[in-house]
């Protein structure tokens, strides 16, 4: 039980890996920081009186403070127990756009 | 062959920075035409490869790298699909090498912030 050959989880399989199931107070900080500056590089592209498709398709988008905790902190999966995991169990969640969720989801 | 590819690619994005240079040279006058100032604030490793050749295109080639482009929908597509990567900002004219560099170097000499003891005459 105690000692240098004691059955933990790291001795029995070697390699582990933990990530916390929730986001820390300051990631979540961190998530509206970056959900803002998008919202700041969009704004400006709108500014700059442009018409494209892209463009059309950035301004369907909710802004940071129009989104829900729920939809900034926690991703639609239809593994997960109520269909919602946390946004950072998405592979490069900092790098992807991900606001709205699936219709009644 | 590869060289010569890259030459070429060197020779292309020179010579577009050159002109780009050169519209803004022009573009004193009309005023008309505005530029997005775009830097690279987040690295494309691991995104798919269409992210990096998009920031290829946008002749960005390492990170915190700034460029300007003449605003057009071209530049604004490119500028949206790495949205969450770029700082963009709207400038009336591109700065000349001498000005980015002014911009990034210290002021000269000293300022006195605050004098320390000071002796009284009386």
């Amino acid at each position: 039980m105690f000692g240098t050959f004691r059955s933990t989880l790291v001795a029995q399989s070697g390699l582990l890996w933990k990530s916390p199931f929730r986001l820390s107070t300051t990631r979540k900080a961190n998530i509206r920081k970056r959900l803002k500056a998008v919202d700041e590089v969009i704004r400006v592209v709108a500014d700059s009186g442009v018409q494209c498709k892209a463009l059309d398709e950035a301004q369907t988008l909710p802004t940071e403070s129009e989104m829900s905790p729920r939809d900034k902190y926690t991703v639609f999966s239809r593994h997960a127990v109520g269909y919602r995991k946390s946004m950072h169990k998405v592979p490069k969640f900092t790098k992807k756009t991900i606001r709205t969720s699936p219709e009644g989801f | 062959m590869r060289t010569l590819f890259i030459q070429l690619r060197r020779f292309v994005s020179t010579s577009a920075a050159a002109s780009a240079r050169a519209t803004a040279s022009t573009s004193d006058t009309s005023t008309s035409t505005s530029f997005y100032k775009v830097t690279l604030k987040r690295s494309t490793i691991g995104l798919a490869s269409t992210y990096r050749a998009a920031t290829r295109t946008l002749r960005l080639n390492r990170l915190h790298q700034t460029v300007y482009h003449p605003i057009s929908p071209t530049a604004a597509g490119l500028i949206l699909k790495l949205k969450e990567l770029l700082k963009v900002e709207i400038v009336k004219r591109v700065p000349t090498r001498e000005e980015e560099r002014a911009e990034r170097s210290p002021p000269k000499g000293y300022r006195v912030v605050k004098k320390g003891r000071q002796e009284t005459l009386f």
